[in-house]
């Protein structure tokens, strides 16, 4: 009785302020009515539809035990306390994504982002999450390529495994691209990247040397350095001699993010990956529960319209009509593929209780959505105006600071160039133009957030520390994802040569390593030397690659719901399946096929090329056309191929779930027989 | 401060810390010795950091992150 009623007030009150919010068109609205909506959409959607999934599509049997159980060797399999299971999924699948995705799809306004953030998650993003997450438990925590390999065939196997390649490399080199723009000619925040490096590998020593596995330890006074690092980076960026050592330009940038990612790929974990993860998982906790208390407490405004004119595609900051692009341009946060390799990793290990399932699939996502939200708001509360000029390449606003604004404010976002060098000189940095990326956009939303929060006057400070923030996340998936690759790689080349399968040797360490590092390090170098900004390009790249590999994981929930018996209820993955295959396809086809030189890859390559050929190109632009040519052409090239492996899985899935109703003979079901849970989930304790 | 609340301040802090020890692998090496004592009395447990390497190794040999 008393669930019932606070279901009714929650399903009042997220109507209340979802109606506020599409009723409040030519007014600012405040940022709590979409924190008020979002936060009781989630609950809804936890509380009624994952019940649902849970208890009658899935029909967790709380009696089972789980492979945590079965298999507990007090390592990786180990049964875990749901909280802690919780906090280590959504660690693990929150980085940088929801905070850039939802930035750069502001262009369109905050309405469009803002309920595909919310509509997304609850009826894709979660379901996907932890649908896979329950079919990977239930198989003994095997991963989404195993899975695909042992139920759907080898073809859906093959292919799911090219697409996760081709998206971590994608991904990284997007990232990489964001981290640069932000460090670009700044040497305050150059200085504090640079110095999370000693920073890890002190913290790497002190927790395997010095007090072995202390990690809470280890990351608190990594913490703490960080913060130091920051502080000590305003005064560098003053200083006369130590401020030119630190202000670099984007391709000397690119250059130390490929040869870094290069080193920290190659060597032992310990020493810089682990470490820099650890304190990047504290920082992520603690900045996202600090941001959404801020945006509770100062309640900002929204000054973005609810829809610009750009829906129409003629948008600066990447090309496209508002369908498809925004939900390509917000991957992370509503729905995102990625996180089926994270619900098939390590998380499934750590289920005590198929009850648990729920929280940590569901729950977890509903976060990083929130996450998006945040990030929507920091980026709405800029001017208008603000927003765009930091984030159009110049490029594209005609090459100058008093072209931009004259653009800008005909585009009816008004700005001028005083607001603008004001600005940059309120957070420490020498400009703010085309400061591309979505990283410092982020950073000024955050900065003015936590500073009308917590204090005026510390802006620059807060403006560095999220830069930081972004940047040490980014810094984490870049050599992580390089480590990741590799694996994906060697497995990959050991069916070729044995010898290259071998983890552990080193001329196959090497080879493998240089060609991932060199794969994400190309179009990380073109991105940058790009002068429209280069995220315009990879960004959706990377948007069609993520949302490519999530129609490969409900392909493999909808194949394995189907082979244990669960036609009637297979549209809970169907429907999302349907609508991210279309999305998908019609941004692949556009991004293939238009003819519009901003939007198509290849008609973009042929305008350059024409250009080039007339000779009316400026010098400095004629010298890196070739590169940038051929670059689109081969982004065109594997948006063809992401489209076909898509394809390919779908097909596949549709072909053995025709196969299995027919009574004909279809790989068998990989999961496991039931035993008897002896445990008492329950009973866990957090931690010893 | 009254006694009761004091201790409702307290278990929610230690019971915040255990949360935060759980997820970022703090206790790993402890649920491992409790595991060795449970399942396998008679063996020898890894010591401290060969434990810590391994763990980090595994960890790490997987795709476990996100974007």
């Amino acid at each position: 009785m008393y669930a019932k009623l606070v279901a009714i007030l929650l399903a009042v009150i997220g109507g209340f302020a979802l109606a506020g919010i599409a009723l409040q068109r030519d007014e600012p609205i405040n940022s709590l009515w979409i924190v008020t909506a979002a936060i009781c959409v989630y609950a809804l959607g936890y509380r009624f539809y994952a019940k649902w999934i849970e208890t009658r599509v899935y029909v967790v049997d709380k009696t089972r035990a789980t492979p945590a159980e079965r298999l507990n060797n007090g390592r990786d399999f180990i049964p875990t306390h749901r909280w802690v299971v919780f906090g280590h999924h959504f660690a693990a699948i929150a980085g940088a994504g929801p905070l850039v995705g939802p930035t750069l799809a502001m262009q369109f306004g905050y309405l469009p982002g803002t309920l595909w953030l919310l509509v997304g998650a609850v009826l894709g993003g979660c379901v996907q999450d932890m649908t896979i997450l329950f079919l990977s438990t239930r198989r003994n925590g095997k991963s989404l390529g195993q899975m695909a390999r042992d139920e759907l065939g080898a073809v859906g196997g093959i292919a799911a495994t090219i697409g996760t390649l081709a998206i971590v490399v994608i991904i990284i080199a997007v990232l990489g691209l964001v981290v640069v723009k932000a460090m670009q000619n700044s040497p305050w925040a150059t200085f504090t990247v640079f110095a999370t490096i000693p920073i890890a590998i002190l913290v790497g020593y002190y927790m395997r040397n010095w007090r072995p596995g202390k990690v809470l330890e280890g990351s608190l006074i990594g913490l703490v350095l960080l913060i130091g690092a920051v502080v000590m980076g305003g005064w560098v960026s003053e200083h006369d001699q130590l401020a030119p050592m630190f202000n670099w330009d984007g391709v000397s940038l690119a250059g130390f993010v490929i040869g870094y990612g290069w080193i920290a790929a190659i060597l032992p974990v310990w020493v810089l990956l682990a470490p820099r993860d650890y304190i990047s998982t504290f920082l992520k906790i603690s900045v996202v529960v600090l941001l959404a208390v801020a945006i509770i407490f100062t309640a900002p405004t929204i000054k973005m319209p609810a829809i610009t004119q750009f829906a129409d595609g003629t948008g600066p900051i990447f090309a496209g009509k508002i369908f498809p692009f925004v939900f390509i341009t917000i991957a992370c946060g509503a729905l995102s593929g990625f996180h089926a390799l994270v619900s098939s990793g390590t998380t499934p290990k750590m289920v005590a209780n198929e009850g648990d399932i729920r929280l940590a699939g569901y729950g977890s996502m509903a976060i990083e959505s929130f996450v998006g939200i945040m990030a929507v708001i920091a980026a709405t509360l800029l001017e208008p105006g603000v927003f765009f000029a930091i984030n159009t390449g110049l490029g594209v606003v005609g090459g100058s600071p008093e072209t931009a604004v004259a653009t800008i404010t005909g585009w009816g976002f008004p700005v001028t160039v005083e607001q603008m060098d004001g600005l940059a000189a309120t957070v420490g940095e020498s400009t703010l133009f085309a400061r591309t990326g979505g990283a410092p956009s982020l950073a000024v939303g955050m900065a003015s957030i936590f500073s009308s929060a917590f204090g005026q006057g510390l802006i620059a400070l807060w403006y560095h520390f999220a830069i930081m923030f972004e940047a040490i996340f980014i810094l984490t998936t870049v050599d992580a994802g390089t480590r990741a690759a590799r694996f994906l790689l060697q497995d990959t080349l050991g069916q070729i040569y044995a010898p290259l399968g071998r983890t552990s040797w080193y001329p196959s360490v090497l080879l493998s390593s240089s060609l991932i590092v060199a794969g994400w390090g190309y179009f990380l170098y073109v991105g940058v030397i790009d002068p429209n900004g280069g995220i315009n390009i990879l960004w959706p790249l990377f948007g069609i690659a993520n949302q490519m590999l999530a129609a490969i994981a409900l392909s493999v929930a909808c194949g394995l719901l189907i082979k244990t018996g669960k036609l009637r209820h297979v549209w809970i993955t169907a429907l999302p399946l349907v609508w991210i295959a279309t999305v998908t396809s019609t941004a692949a086809i556009q991004k293939i096929f238009s003819t519009d030189a901003k939007l198509g890859f290849f008609a973009a390559a042929n305008a350059l090329s024409d250009q080039l050929l007339a000779g009316t190109l400026a010098p400095e632009r004629a010298a890196v056309a070739p590169a940038l040519i051929f670059n689109q052409r081969l982004d065109g090239w594997l948006t063809v191929l992401f489209l076909i492996i898509m394809w390919i899985v779908i097909v596949e899935m549709v072909r053995i779930s025709i196969r299995f109703l027919q009574g004909k003979p279809v790989p068998p079901s990989s999961e496991t027989a039931y035993v008897a849970t002896q445990l008492d989930a329950s009973a866990l304790p957090r931690s010893h | 401060m009254s006694a009761p609340r004091s201790n409702a301040v307290r278990q929610f802090l230690s019971s915040g810390l255990s949360l935060l020890r759980g997820v970022t692998g703090d206790d790993a090496y402890e649920k491992y010795l409790a595991h060795m004592r449970a399942n396998e009395p008679g063996a020898t447990p890894l010591g401290e950091r060969a434990f810590f390497s391994a763990q980090l190794e595994q960890k790490w040999n997987c795709i476990n992150g996100c974007c």
